[in-house]
């Protein structure tokens, strides 16, 4: 059975709680001793693997980010006549 | 190479372009109509002056020495703006809310509007600025000697290449004319810079345009793609060992406070935002913005390394590696690109940077010594703006002189972390007074300076390599010959890298002080209020604070104050229309407590709130803050979370009251059914023997022939129905008191076998005697506190429903007895069917009868056991049904025995 679908308030809390935790992730993956993980003579398609990680993590901060503020939208109260999400 | 009289006139004529567009802002933002100005993504693209030529020579020159360690500077900021709900969000709604003019009114405002903090974070900003100001001066004056020189030493930007100071100068003056121009047309910097923000929109768009435009180039046009590119790297530049230590962590950190605390970001992010929404899509699009102009920076670094003579200036490989490959049009766009970064960081950073100047340092001072006419109409806008201009020029003088004090020998990179560290330190105090309400002034002060003191003497003065102030003497020695305080290795701290040490000692200092001072001292009330409106901007809404702060003042008074400060025409109708607000045809307005604050907040958008309190504490006759009031909004979310505990408190409270009259309920209307069930119970059993009386008497009275024989029977039937009636009704009459607990008889201490006996004899006779009555194991010796009679009434008519009611072929009752644990209990089993067990709940209630019992027996009112529980209840026992080893059913007596002295003593 597919889970419920949350319904706006949790779901903005949730995102709310998201929001707070993306910059930490990004601490934690940016810092070391993590991205000292990376800093191995290994090569990804030519270039170090270093370097591969560090921007697919600042893209991938990027892109939550964008995520993230759309979920964090304040939305009008939804209209009476707006069709109910399927159960 | 392109020649200098191109360069010249190109240069000119970018100037002149950008000009047009801030003039179209600014026209279109007069206008109303301001449209794309106000949009996210111009102001994404402004919070782009981050990338200032640091970023656009100097992120390659460091890429070129340090390897992946530029990252850094662009990390922090990524990781602030993608964290933007928890600190940016409360900055940006503190701006709007208190009309926000700097960072030096923000934190002044903070803390209770304290004019001596503004001035000193305005005196550690214009310091901390200058060699940031002098890094854009001298990467213009570099990148213009490189592109416009003839000569190949200079093309390659090698270092022995002297900077032309008189070039410097006159950038510096161009950028002055060009900042004053634009920046300081009016003095409400709540009106913001439109134009302004237009111009370095699209200043933003050329750099990141020409960035990737160099970038395209080395990785597609001198090199194989980006593998290619790589692969020309020396192992050493992206596999040093200690990359990834302590630098790498410092300067990530110090980068995400530069972002919050230097005064040109703050401007555009939090001053210049329109809307808080923005911030929204600032929190992905600035990141990516970041992303993109540093990706070609790795590349581009590691082609400048190998292709291009040793030596070469690391800082100039964007505009060198395009004039070296020939691509003039490339090496153009480079260099309008650095242009455009140099031009609008400094246009920003001096515009908020004289903001602060004239607010926070002339105009208290122009206050004191009364520089300003008091009477002139609008002399303090004029006098305002011409501070302005002043402070515009002595930002890019000092910004010259240090460019011209610090030679040139440092990286970009370097010079623009000193700034860094420099405004890193307003951190403390800025985001302690957002999110601690007992951050105050005294420890702000006691932070800021020491954090400022220790900054300026272990980086700030050593970066001028001995040539100011310090001597390289005492740099190496410490002064006085005091190994301990080597500016370099304060206390000894030997080995670690000068960034790291000296931010280190500052922050460590700062914030120590701003913590320990903060809660040695009581904040006075304008702090404790300043800091609730902080603290709290999302929950107390500021229109509270103006009913906490009780002021009289003449309306004259300030309406002369108001055109001294606003100027006639713009203090006349913000008069008229606050008379009309309050309701009045003409003015003057009244000046209550509202309207004072009002303008107060108008003024501050002029001057700074620590002058605007200032000036207006000048009209104002009587101030009194209610700490009555301000202990309330304060305690507001304490208040929040005692209400809801309450709430759920009262709310456990009224589930729990409505489960008990849930169950009050269920329980009447259960007794009220039983009444009701009773009554025609009752009606039900006198109305059969009235039948046969009736009939019977009926048949007497109207036969008159009636054979004696008959008539005697008839006698006898009307007799014996009596008698059940009268029976029926004293067993009614009797559980009813029992039931209200009137009953009342003599209790004496008996032997309840005797009891048991007597009953079991009474019985014997029933049923034709063929029932056999067992007596099992019986207890002896005992004796308990009871009535012998209602015993005896309780056990036969036990025994008697198990005889009767037992239909089985073999048909016998076993009668047990025993003490155990003090309690006689009496056990009465027969073998017949048993009660089914949708009946065990209901055998004590009454004219509950077996469906097998017979409706002729004497007493079968069905009130037997009704009236033997109650009866047990009374004596202090009690009667229940108990599952018995057979199918029948079994009845457990129980009465508390008394000590007696036949029993047994116990076991010594």
């Amino acid at each position: 059975m597919a889970p419920e679908r949350p319904t706006p308030p949790e779901r903005a809390a949730r995102a709310r709680d998201a929001a707070i935790v993306l910059p930490l992730l990004g601490l934690f993956l940016l810092l070391p001793p993590v991205i000292s993980l990376f800093a191995v003579p290994l090569e990804l398609a030519g270039v170090p693997l270093v370097v591969v990680y560090l921007f697919s993590v600042w893209l991938g901060l990027v892109l939550g980010a964008a995520l993230l503020g759309r979920a964090l939208e304040p939305r009008p109260p939804a209209a009476p006549d707006e069709p109910a999400p399927p159960a | 190479m392109v020649s200098a009289e191109l360069i010249l006139p190109i240069a000119l004529l970018y100037v002149a372009l950008l000009f047009v567009v801030a003039f179209v802002g600014d026209q279109r933002a007069r206008a109303g109509r301001l449209g794309w100005l106000q949009s996210p993504v111009v102001y994404t693209l402004s919070i782009s002056i981050y990338c200032t030529s640091w970023t656009f020579y100097g992120a390659v020159g460091s890429a070129a020495r340090h390897g992946l360690e530029f990252a850094t500077i662009y990390l922090g900021p990524t990781l602030v703006f993608v964290g933007w709900w928890l600190l940016l969000r409360k900055l940006v709604r503190i701006g709007h809310v208190q009309g926000v003019t700097s960072i030096a009114d923000m934190i002044s405002s903070r803390y209770g509007k304290s004019a001596p903090l503004a001035a000193l974070v305005t005196l550690i900003a214009v310091v901390g600025i200058a060699p940031y100001i002098a890094l854009q001066l001298r990467a213009v004056t570099e990148s213009y000697q490189v592109i416009s020189s003839a000569g190949p030493e200079d093309a390659l930007g090698l270092p022995s290449a002297a900077p032309d100071f008189q070039a410097a100068f006159w950038i510096a003056a161009g950028m002055a004319i060009f900042t004053i121009l634009f920046g300081t047309r009016n003095v409400d910097a709540k009106e913001q810079h439109h134009g302004v923000v237009a111009a370095i929109a699209l200043e933003a768009v050329v750099k990141l345009v020409a960035l990737l435009a160099v970038g395209l180039l080395v990785v597609f046009g001198l090199s194989n793609g980006i593998a290619d590119s790589f692969s020309r790297a020396a192992p050493a530049l992206l596999h040093a060992p200690d990359a990834f230590g302590a630098r790498w962590v410092t300067i990530t950190l110090l980068s995400a406070a530069a972002i919050v605390c230097l005064p040109r970001q703050f401007q555009v992010t939090v001053v210049e935002n329109a809307d808080e929404r923005h911030l929204r899509t600032a929190s992905w699009l600035f990141p990516l913005y970041l992303l993109l102009i540093t990706l070609f920076v790795l590349p581009i670094a590691i082609c400048g390394l190998s292709l291009l003579p040793k030596g070469s200036n690391p800082d100039m490989f964007v505009l060198t590696l395009p004039m070296w490959s020939s691509q003039n049009t490339v090496a153009l766009l480079a260099f309008l690109g650095g242009f455009s970064s140099a031009t609008s960081m400094v246009i920003v950073a001096c515009i908020a940077l004289s903001t602060m100047i004239s607010n926070h340092l002339v105009m208290p001072l122009a206050m004191r010594l009364k520089w300003v006419p008091h009477n002139a109409s609008g002399e303090v806008r004029r006098f305002l703006l011409i501070t302005r201009r002043i402070g515009i020029c002595v930002m890019l003088a000092l910004g010259f002189l240090y460019f011209r004090l610090s030679g040139s020998s440092d990286a970009l990179a370097a010079i623009g972390l000193i700034s860094f560290a420099g405004v890193a330190q307003f951190a403390p105090s800025l985001v302690g007074g957002l999110y601690w309400r007992h951050a105050n002034a005294s420890g702000a002060i006691a932070g800021l300076v020491a954090g400022a003191a220790l900054w300026a003497y272990t980086l700030f003065l050593p970066s001028f390599g001995g040539g100011l102030v310090f001597s390289p003497e005492l740099l190496r020695d410490g002064p006085f010959g005091l190994a301990l305080l080597r500016p370099q290795a304060l206390f000894g701290m030997t080995g670690l890298d000068p960034l790291v040490h000296s931010l280190f000692w500052s922050l460590s200092a700062n914030a120590l002080l701003f913590v320990l001072v903060s809660l040695a001292r009581q904040p006075r009330p304008i702090e404790r209020l300043q800091s609730t409106l902080f603290v709290d901007v999302f929950r107390a809404p500021a229109e509270a604070a103006s009913g906490l702060i009780r002021r009289t003042a003449s309306a004259q008074d300030l309406d002369a104050l108001a055109q001294r400060i606003l100027g006639a025409d713009e203090a006349h109708r913000f008069f008229e229309r606050a008379a009309r607000e309050q309701g009045l045809e003409r003015g003057p307005p009244i000046a209550d407590d509202a309207f004072i604050s009002q303008l107060e907040r108008k003024l501050a958008g002029s001057i700074g709130a620590a002058t605007a309190r200032a000036v207006i504490s000048e009209a104002v006759t009587l101030e009194t803050i209610s700490l009555d009031e301000l202990m309330k909004i304060a305690d507001e979310t304490r208040r929040m979370a005692e209400h809801s505990r309450q709430l759920e408190e009262k709310s456990r409270q009224l589930e729990a009251a409505a489960a008990l009259l849930r169950d009050a309920n269920a329980r009447l209307t259960r007794l009220d059914q039983e009444k009701d069930d009773f009554l025609s119970q009752v009606s039900h059993e006198v109305r059969t023997p009235m039948t046969s009386i009736r009939s019977f008497s009926q048949i007497l009275l109207e036969t008159s022939n009636l054979e004696a024989g008959k008539a005697r029977r008839y006698l006898g039937i009307i007799h014996d129905e009596s008698v059940r009636l009268t029976r029926l009704l004293d067993s009614t009459l009797d559980l009813g008191l029992l039931e209200r607990g009137e009953a009342s008889w003599p209790s004496s201490r008996i032997d309840p076998e005797q009891a048991l006996e007597s009953s079991m004899r009474v019985c014997q006779g029933l049923g034709g005697g063929r029932v056999p009555l067992l007596s099992a194991a019986r207890a002896s010796g005992v004796a308990v506190q009871a009535n012998e009679d209602r015993l005896c009434q309780v056990f036969i008519n036990l025994i008697s429903n198990a005889i009767k009611y037992n239909t089985s072929a073999e048909p016998r009752v076993t009668i047990r007895s025993s003490v155990r644990g003090g309690v006689y209990e009496v056990l009465i089993a027969d073998n017949g069917p048993g009660i089914p067990p949708e009946r065990r709940g209901q055998v004590f209630s009454k004219f509950v009868r077996s469906p097998a019992r017979s409706r002729t027996a004497a007493d079968g009112a069905g009130l037997g056991l009704a009236i033997s529980w109650q009866i047990m209840r009374h004596l202090g026992g009690s009667l229940e049904l108990v599952p018995g080893d057979g199918p029948g059913a079994c009845f457990r007596v129980t009465l508390a025995a008394l000590e007696t002295a036949a029993a047994p003593a116990p076991a010594r």
